[in-house]
């Protein structure tokens, strides 16, 4: 589903990513981890096709990002770490414009958006400008934007960060679902706990390099993935 | 007070700060000498304008006796100008700026953010003051020859002056804030209120001729008048003229009361004011409407312009005028029109007046010069959306267009049943208006493009103090003034009116469709690049 070969990104001098390399199947949830800065958000981005780049090749679903970029974001949901929203807009509006953007047709948009916004509990606030949300209904508003077009592959950058417990339990069950119905999951975390129950595969990142990348259990082996993160991060740094 | 200068510091910096581009990518010198020179001229133009004024005043009111009467007016008409630019700006700058709560997050007190906003705004008060009041206290100079100790004193009341149009512009924009802190049609009331008043600042414009007959005809008991309605601009007046020290003191406490009244109101209630947000409104479920991904594009454009009353009104006011001026000509202007028709040496110009009346108020229509900019921290939803970048101009030039046609429409309409006009002079005034509008529509896209700005706290940076809104603003001016000297100087004279409309319709569409073009190549790249 998306293939990351040497993929490459500076900015000026400072390399952000170096020749970073990762397949995503169908079917997989895959998490990727790194400190602060190591080069995530900028790898999700370049994947999202809202960063351009110079070195390497991103494909999805087969199509070039850097050459059918308008195919590749049919396919693709995104949700940045801190979704800013047009606040101005009625949160129904506001999924109503996402979805006249991805083209979803009149009867599949109406159903998705009450069915997730059910899921989420956010029905009530539809009619509420977006400025008038907390943080965490943002979050899910984001959220369901994402899945009104029934992306194949989902790029979520710190999808957890702001949610309430049920919701965080509810969007884990739907990423599951979404994997088994063929569709990918490509996320970046902080949370190692999440990305240990969840993810079948997990890349790690330091300072723009891959360190780690396999199956859970390849890259944990008998240790936990905190150990393993912390030993990886230590090792960089001797 | 050393965390206000803090705060201080860091609005000067976000008001001046060089814009810059994602990427840390910063503007040429040559753009930023040519912004340099685009403010010069623009305030070099209002200082003439207002110098000019000066001068009618006071040659004719020294003769009377009355010379002070032109600085107590020159004063007044800054305090006005003064007043009028920042009440606008209030909500945004102060009340509802974008870094409010992290501010408040901080261990800092109501009183000093606001006093810190305040004091950002002093600063930009002097500077409209400066337009008004050096041309002014030249001319005075130069035609009274005041004392040396005229100027020491002038500086001291220069400094205290602005004070009193701020407190009085934030005393109105608390109170706004109160009243609709909670009110779901905030910003159609901010619109409609701002337009209301600045067509009454206008209209005060247009007529300042006659007050100016007045006061030279009745100079002696509109003195009277000045110091019984107008105490602080008399005092000033007076205080330097006299040297008067109560005067002086007159002054002080005009400008040092409210400004600390406002302050302690400020320190009251500022965090009561800013710590909530609209109003919730009870979801029903209804068919959703399905649009083209481009139409999509618009109606946000349209919901975002309609939520931001300072948008709306740099960006629309043109639209304003040129329903009003053809209601004023339709109403009132029958008259004169009919007396200029039977004039044969003035009738054949009058359709010209209009044209240029109506590209000059086309030429003010501009949604799309901050367009790009006011994305801001949302870019990321269009750029990872399948859109086309063309989609996106497409929706932001419609909603320019939007503006443009109807008024452009609805003005011919109202002049073809008030005004004796043959089928072509309609046709001239249809499409000039409607090519100048569109071409500074492409321009302002362009120059967005090019010259944007996503690091900003409040939308008045984007919206008022922008490049691209300049490059927009001057360039639809200069395109008029093009046109009409074009049409002076060789038209007129050569190839007559209709075809030199012709050709320059004919130009105006050529430009709009070149501009078009170069969006599509450079305009993707610049956007893809962001």
């Amino acid at each position: 589903m998306l293939q990351i070969a040497h993929y490459t990104k500076r900015y000026g001098n400072k390399v952000a990513v170096d020749d970073l390399s990762l397949e995503i199947r169908a079917g997989e949830i895959f998490g990727f981890i790194g400190h602060n800065g190591a080069g995530k958000t900028t790898t999700i981005k370049a994947v999202a096709g809202i960063l351009p780049y110079e070195e390497g090749t991103i494909t999805v679903d087969g199509l070039s990002v850097k050459d059918d970029p308008l195919e590749c974001k049919k396919r693709i949901a995104y949700i940045p770490d801190n979704p800013d929203l047009y606040e101005f807009l009625p949160g129904i509006r506001y999924l109503n414009f996402v979805a006249d953007i991805f083209e979803v047709p009149r009867k599949e948009r109406e159903e998705r958006i009450h069915y997730y916004a059910d899921l989420f509990e956010l029905t009530g606030d539809l009619g509420s400008s977006v400025g008038t949300y907390s943080h965490g209904m943002k979050q899910k508003l984001s959220l369901i934007a994402a899945l009104i077009h029934e992306p194949k592959l989902m790029l979520l950058d710190e999808p957890f960060v702001g949610l309430d417990p049920k919701a965080a339990h509810d969007l884990k069950k739907i990423m599951r679902q979404m994997c088994d119905r063929g569709g990918a999951i490509f996320f970046s975390t902080h949370v190692l706990e999440v990305a240990e129950k969840l993810c079948d595969k997990v890349a790690i990142i330091k300072a723009g390099r891959l360190v780690a990348s396999g199956t859970m259990d390849e890259v944990r082996g008998d240790e936990s993935l905190e150990q393993v993160f912390l030993e990886l991060v230590d090792n960089e740094k001797d | 007070m050393k965390k206000i200068k803090i705060l201080l510091a860091l609005q000067l910096r976000a008001l001046f700060a060089a814009s810059r581009r994602r990427q840390g990518k910063t503007r040429s010198a040559g753009i930023k000498v040519l912004m340099a020179l685009a403010f010069l001229y623009v305030g070099g133009v209002m200082m003439f304008l207002f110098g000019a004024m000066a001068y009618g005043l006071v040659s004719t009111l020294r003769g009377l006796g009355l010379g002070w009467m032109a600085l107590a007016m020159g004063a007044f008409i800054s305090a006005a100008l003064s007043f009028i630019l920042t009440v606008f700006s209030m909500q945004s700058q102060i009340f509802s700026a974008k870094d409010n709560d992290m501010l408040f997050a901080m261990p800092l007190t109501g009183l000093q953010i606001g006093a810190s906003r305040m004091l950002s705004l002093l600063l930009l008060e002097y500077a409209y003051s400066a337009l008004v009041m050096i041309p002014t206290v030249g001319v005075y100079g130069y035609l009274m020859r005041p004392s040396f100790a005229f100027y020491p004193l002038l500086v001291l009341l220069l400094l205290l002056l602005p004070l009193l149009p701020l407190s009085l512009a934030g005393a109105v924009g608390y109170l706004f804030a109160l009243l609709t802190r909670k009110c779901r049609f905030k910003n159609l009331i901010i619109s409609l209120l701002s337009g209301a008043a600045f067509l009454a600042y206008l209209y005060a414009c247009f007529h300042l001729n006659d007050y100016m007959a007045l006061l030279i005809a009745k100079g002696a008991d509109l003195a009277e008048v000045f110091r019984r309605a107008l105490p602080p601009f008399y005092h000033f007046a007076i205080a330097l003229q006299e040297y008067s020290l109560g005067s002086v003191l007159a002054v002080a406490a005009w400008c040092l009361v409210p400004a600390a009244l406002f302050l302690w109101l400020l320190s009251k209630g500022f965090f009561y004011l800013t710590g909530s947000g609209g109003s919730k409104v009870a979801y029903k479920r209804r068919p959703l409407k399905v649009n083209r991904p481009w139409v999509a594009v618009f109606r946000k454009e349209a919901a975002r312009l309609g939520s931001l009353p300072m948008y709306l009104f740099n960006a629309a006011i043109g639209a304003l005028f040129m329903v009003a001026l053809s209601l004023v000509v339709a109403i009132r202007g029958q008259s004169v029109l009919e007396a200029l028709f039977s004039v044969p040496q003035l009738a054949g110009f009058v359709p010209q007046a209009l044209q240029a009346a109506l590209c000059f108020c086309a030429a003010m229509i501009c949604t799309t010069a901050p367009s790009i900019s006011l994305e801001g921290n949302r870019l990321w939803i269009l750029r990872s959306s399948p859109l086309r970048p063309q989609d996106v101009f497409l929706g932001k030039l419609a909603l320019d267009l939007a503006l443009l046609v109807p008024s452009v429409l609805i003005s011919v309409a109202l002049l073809a049943v008030s005004v004796p006009l043959s089928p072509w002079d309609l046709l001239a005034l249809l499409a000039l208006p409607l090519a100048l509008g569109t071409l500074v529509a492409l321009v302002g896209l362009y120059a967005n493009l090019k010259l944007p700005r996503f690091d900003y706290t409040s939308d008045t940076a984007v919206i008022k103090q922008s490049a691209s809104v300049m490059v927009a603003s001057l360039g639809g001016m200069g395109l008029v003034i093009a046109l009409a000297l074009l049409y002076v100087l060789l038209g007129y004279r050569t190839i007559g009116y209709f075809p030199y409309c012709g050709l320059a319709f004919a130009a105006l569409a050529a430009g709009c469709w070149l501009l078009w073009r170069r969006i599509q190549t450079e305009g993707v790249k610049c956007w893809e690049e962001f």
